[in-house]
């Protein structure tokens, strides 16, 4: 049991509308996992339940062998080690990107002003922002301030990253800064779940494909085996019809 | 033009009444005026002063209230329909009702010195009746705020005490400064009320005066005071609206 993060058996419903019905997955360290599936087939549900932003009514979600969905666990600590960064960026429009990113750090996370501020920089300026650390959101582009978010999360120096959808509102010529951050991280060996429809970054980057249908893991396995030659009808069906837009 | 037109006709129609001349003699008479204008001001300080009481007090408990409102905990249940049944009462009757009910009540049980005195209760009266009113104002600007700035600063491991107070807070009061200013006028308006109890603030001054010297003008002195302070605070109030206007960029639509 080496599993760096491990899903079993999770199920959540809202009111009578099942989302999750019963997902496990291992993750070992470093790996990159993507969830692709239609609209409303759980992943973003799923990603916000390994936040625990959403309490899960029955599994587990057990992280470096600690069950961190455990009533009594402090939920709060948990975020901290799993970041999560959602389509729509929600970054603090009233604080300027470097408030944003040591925010949590300062508050959370108990760091000294300047050594937040110092980290927050670093990353910064590894991601080509530098010269933004005193601009607000609302004067970044969408682009820019995915990449803030992006950092913002990552400051917290989680062990598991969560990506919802991050490029889905983007517009197209902005969505490859996006994408190369994040295939920077991995290379830096960040562990990393994501909810995509980029297949062809899907493709290139992750480990581990899955695909999510009716609140379960219809079909799971490399990019190849998944998107290049899916064995479950349904997969071919989504796959078509993605290939087709 | 048409304003133009109309101050006009007003300047050359009204001193052609009838009476004018004794409206002029009654209420615009230069000598009451210059007499009236230092009583006046020295009892204006008085409104100020509760103004300036009253206004910390309106904006912390207003803002208690609609934190209550808004809180989800089920064990909070109890004051949430103690804070909405508090909202209604006092949004529901006029301030003056209050400060007469509050005002003249609260001293007629019997309380010791200073505990019996009108003004203060009066002034009670009219913290208790726009903290609703506010409370109100920031309930709304808090429900304005969308939910994924909450859930943002939570996936950052923020609780939910910080996530409110660093996240929600400070934009709610940002979108509701200009309501929020708005209602501060009217109180400051509002606080000539509290003279009915008794108070000798700058409107039973004006009374005082009127019924001394047999003329209205300390009257028409006591609005150009209200004036000089109300007139820049409303200008401020649109200003700010017309601001954040722009900001969230939001056009305006020409009448």
């Amino acid at each position: 049991m080496n599993a760096h993060l491990s899903i079993r058996g999770v199920h959540k419903a809202f009111g009578r509308n099942e989302v999750l019905r019963g997902v496990s997955l291992d993750v070992p360290r470093g790996n990159v996992v993507a969830f692709i599936g239609a609209s409303g087939s759980g992943k973003s549900t799923l990603l916000r339940c390994i936040n625990l932003l959403e309490p899960i009514d029955d599994g587990e979600i057990v992280l470096d062998g600690t069950d961190i969905s455990a009533p009594g666990f402090d939920a709060n600590v948990a975020r901290r080690d799993v970041g999560l960064v959602f389509q729509n960026y929600n970054l603090f429009p009233h604080m300027n990107v470097m408030r944003n990113i040591t925010l949590a750090l300062t508050h959370a996370a108990g760091a000294e002003k300047s050594a937040a501020e110092a980290s927050a920089m670093d990353l910064l300026t590894r991601f080509g922002l530098a010269d933004k650390a005193r601009a607000y959101p609302e004067h970044l582009s969408g682009g820019q301030q995915q990449r803030v978010a992006i950092i913002r999360a990552v400051a917290l120096k989680p062990s598991v990253l969560l990506l919802d959808e991050v490029t889905a509102a983007l517009d197209p010529q902005l969505v490859g800064e996006v994408l190369d951050l994040i295939a920077e991280l991995r290379t830096s060996g960040m562990t990393m779940l994501m909810a995509t429809h980029e297949m062809s970054f899907a493709h290139s980057i992750a480990d581990t494909v899955c695909f999510l249908h009716d609140g379960t893991i219809h079909e799971s396995g490399t990019p190849q085996e998944v998107l290049d030659a899916p064995r479950e009808e349904r997969t071919r069906t989504f796959l078509a019809r993605t290939n087709r837009r | 033009m048409s304003t133009v037109a109309f101050v006009a006709l007003v300047v050359i129609l009204v001193p052609r009444m009838p009476r004018w001349d004794r409206v002029k003699q009654s209420f615009f008479s230069g000598e009451q005026f210059a007499d009236s204008f230092p009583r006046l001001l020295d009892a204006f300080v008085l409104d100020l002063k509760i103004f300036a009481w009253s206004v910390p007090v309106i904006l912390g408990f207003g803002m208690l209230v609609a934190l209550a409102r808004v809180s989800r905990n089920p064990a909070l249940f109890p004051i949430r329909a103690l804070c909405v049944i508090y909202v209604d009462l006092m949004r529901g009757v006029p301030v003056l009702l209050w400060i007469y009910l509050i005002g003249f009540g609260v001293p007629g049980l019997g309380l010791e010195r200073p505990w019996n005195s009108p003004l203060l209760w009066g002034t009670v009266a009219l913290c208790l009746t726009y903290s609703s009113y506010v409370s109100e104002v920031f309930r709304s600007g808090i429900e304005g705020v969308h939910e994924s700035q909450r859930a943002a600063a939570r996936s950052l491991g923020l609780t939910h005490g910080q996530a409110l107070r660093l996240v929600v807070i400070p934009q709610a009061v940002r979108r509701v400064i200009p309501p929020l200013m708005n209602d501060l006028v009217s109180l400051q308006k509002d606080v000539a009320l509290v003279s009915l109890i008794g108070p000798i603030e700058i409107l039973r001054q004006a009374g005082i005066d009127k019924s001394k010297f047999a003329n209205f003008t300390p009257y028409v002195v006591a609005a150009v005071i209200f004036l000089c302070i109300t007139v820049p605070l409303t200008r401020t109030a649109d200003w700010l609206l017309a601001r954040e206007r722009r900001r969230t960029g939001a056009t305006r639509v020409a009448a």
